[in-house]
């Protein structure tokens, strides 16, 4: 079983708000001191890699990304944690959801595969469309939501996060699978050796200008403005001489506010 | 006339209400276009007429209904092949979704077969100069984006709860129609649903609860959400959790609050052991009130607050609770 996991190497999406700041020239967040990271949610689906091969007892799991060339601080953590292979797509300037698609659909067209894993949105983004755009593009079904996969009977059975509860679904093969976060799929901390055998593994270099064979796919949108919205809320911090005045405290000030 | 085409997925259930705030904000850009707004109603044994009216109520000009049993459920392969039909068909201006989990799995797949542009998650439309602009929170809501669709139909799903829907006004009339020139086919559907699973929560839902407790990292573990427990029980209150809670597997994934999670809207939001990431925030942009409670004075968390207390919640909500029962018998 052939498993390609799709990995966006992003500004850590945790960095507190107050941190946060805008290069307005290229619509883009400046990085500041932000260290870079796995997008959270491909975190998942790496790690929801890792278990489907290790419950097939077989497979190979080939991680991908798209990036400046020296983007691959990623696929190094993937190969830490055990992802047979990695492929770093070299593109230049700002890629959205449309162009990545575009560019993993044909990349994936060179890579064999049973299953496709994506993040179900990229925490910088957030727009949530690269797994359902590139199930369109190999015209393939598209789980999403998913917490946890495995491989049976030459299909895929997997768990699909709904609003109450989950799902247990079966798909065909090929197919790909957006991964949402679950207690089971927080990604596992690599090996100390393994951190060090990664960085001397072989990275594949493919250039996304190649892939595409010239064609531009047109992303169809243009953000015209990013800018950091103002909220003023002023907090009332409730003060007092131990926590069971302050409680007492809050609890009348609630009352007086009407909120109970 | 051109439209702002809202599509309402049924599937075997009627029309829910998150769709009639979608309605009433397809119903504002159509009123600033100068369009019509359409309404397309997709499922199973739907009452065409009954639920046609209602949107109708709610501020759609024009329905189209496409009544199929093989719609029963909302699953996206087969979905987004009607989607398309009904587009090719009507040529709306702007296609919207409400971008809950049917929306988000089927508006990109759409976008792609029709060839054109989308935006996730707006908040707000704009219309300048003829151009529709949709806002979008990104970088967690950290950020706002303002994004214009280069080609039509523009296509966007809208975060639920973030538009109004208009005042019922059974007075509106306007046309209802059947397409059954729509073709649907079984083999489409290549997910099957082996078995459903529904996880049990406590107490009232979160979605309706007019009070929410919620808890996060900080409070330490599984069993220590029983005092957040205790506490809703007196306020009438619904839990939930950040999405720190659930990925430590304290809490079922049902009650995560934030932008991959639950989209509320309470009366007041206590907020308990939450740094406040804007990722949690976005979930809870709507609630009137919120009150946090955290051991750290310099959790983000209070920037959001109304109400704030620095204090380990371990020693403030047994009292908050005591104290609150006391006043509200009075």
């Amino acid at each position: 079983m052939n498993i390609v996991v799709c990995l966006k190497q992003i500004l850590d999406p945790e960095i507190p708000a107050q941190d946060f700041r805008i290069d307005q020239e290229r619509k883009e967040p400046t990085q500041g001191n932000a260290s870079l990271v796995i997008s959270p949610f491909d975190e998942n689906a790496l790690e929801v890699a890792l278990q489907m091969r290790e419950r097939a007892g077989e497979g190979r799991v080939t991680a991908i990304s798209i990036g400046s060339s020296s983007g691959t601080l990623a696929l190094r953590k993937a190969l830490a944690v055990k992802a047979d292979q990695a492929v770093h797509v070299a593109a230049e300037g700002t890629i959205n959801s449309f162009t990545a698609a575009a560019i993993l659909g044909a990349a994936l067209k060179k890579l064999e595969f049973d299953v496709v894993l994506c993040g179900r949105q990229a925490g910088d983004w957030d727009f949530g469309v690269v797994g359902p755009l590139l199930a369109e593009s190999l015209g393939i079904p598209c789980v999403p939501f998913v917490t946890e996969a495995s491989y049976a009977g030459g299909a895929i059975q997997a768990k699909r996060q709904t609003l109450d509860g989950y799902d247990l679904v079966k798909a065909p093969l090929p197919v790909v699978l957006t991964v949402t976060n679950a207690s089971t799929n927080n990604l596992r901390y690599p090996k100390v050796k393994d951190v060090m055998m990664a960085d001397r593994k072989e990275i594949l270099a493919w250039e996304a200008a190649t892939l595409l064979g010239g064609e531009s796919p047109d992303a169809s949108i243009e953000v015209r403005d990013l800018f950091i919205p103002v909220h003023k809320v002023e907090c009332e911090l409730i003060e007092g001489d131990n926590a069971t005045e302050k409680a007492l405290k809050l609890a009348r000030r609630m009352r007086e506010l009407k909120l109970v | 006339m051109s439209s702002v085409l809202a599509f309402c997925l049924a599937g075997q259930g009627g029309v829910g209400r998150n769709y009639l705030g979608l309605l009433g904000g397809a119903s504002r850009i159509a009123t600033a276009l100068g369009s019509e707004t359409h309404a397309a109603l997709l499922g199973s044994d739907i009452d065409a007429q009954g639920a046609g009216q209602e949107l109708l109520a709610y501020g759609a000009d024009r329905v189209f209904c496409v009544n199929n049993p093989l719609l029963q459920e909302v699953d996206s392969d087969v979905y987004v092949r009607v989607a398309e039909q009904v587009c090719r068909k009507l040529q709306p201006r702007l296609v919207l979704f409400l971008c809950d989990d049917d929306g988000r799995a089927l508006a990109p797949r759409l976008a792609w077969r029709l060839g054109t542009g989308l935006t996730t998650d707006c908040t707000a439309f704009d219309v300048e100069d003829g151009v529709i602009v949709a806002l979008k929170p990104v970088f967690g809501g950290k950020a706002l984006a303002r994004v214009v669709c280069k080609s039509q139909p523009g296509i966007a799903t809208v975060r639920v709860r973030s538009m109004e829907a208009l005042a019922r006004d059974e007075a509106r009339s306007g046309e209802i129609t059947v397409l059954d020139d729509i073709a649907v086919d079984a083999s489409w559907k290549k997910v099957e649903v082996l078995d459903r699973v529904k996880e049990e929560v406590k107490g009232i839902r979160l979605e309706d609860a007019e009070v929410v407790v919620s808890g996060g990292r900080g409070i330490g573990g599984a069993e220590e959400f029983a005092a957040l427990h205790d506490l809703a029980r007196k306020l009438g209150a619904g839990v939930g959790a950040s999405r720190a809670a659930v990925d430590e597997g304290w809490v079922p994934a049902g009650m995560q609050v934030g932008l991959t999670g639950k989209m509320i809207g309470p009366s007041v939001y206590i907020a308990v052991g939450i740094s406040g990431a804007s990722q949690h925030i976005a979930g809870v942009s709507n609630a009137k009130n919120i009150i946090a409670i955290n051991s750290d004075p310099d959790a983000p968390i209070f920037r959001y607050a109304r109400l704030g207390v620095a204090e380990d919640y371990r020693t403030i909500l047994p009292a908050l609770g005591k104290a609150l029962e006391e006043l509200m018998k009075d």
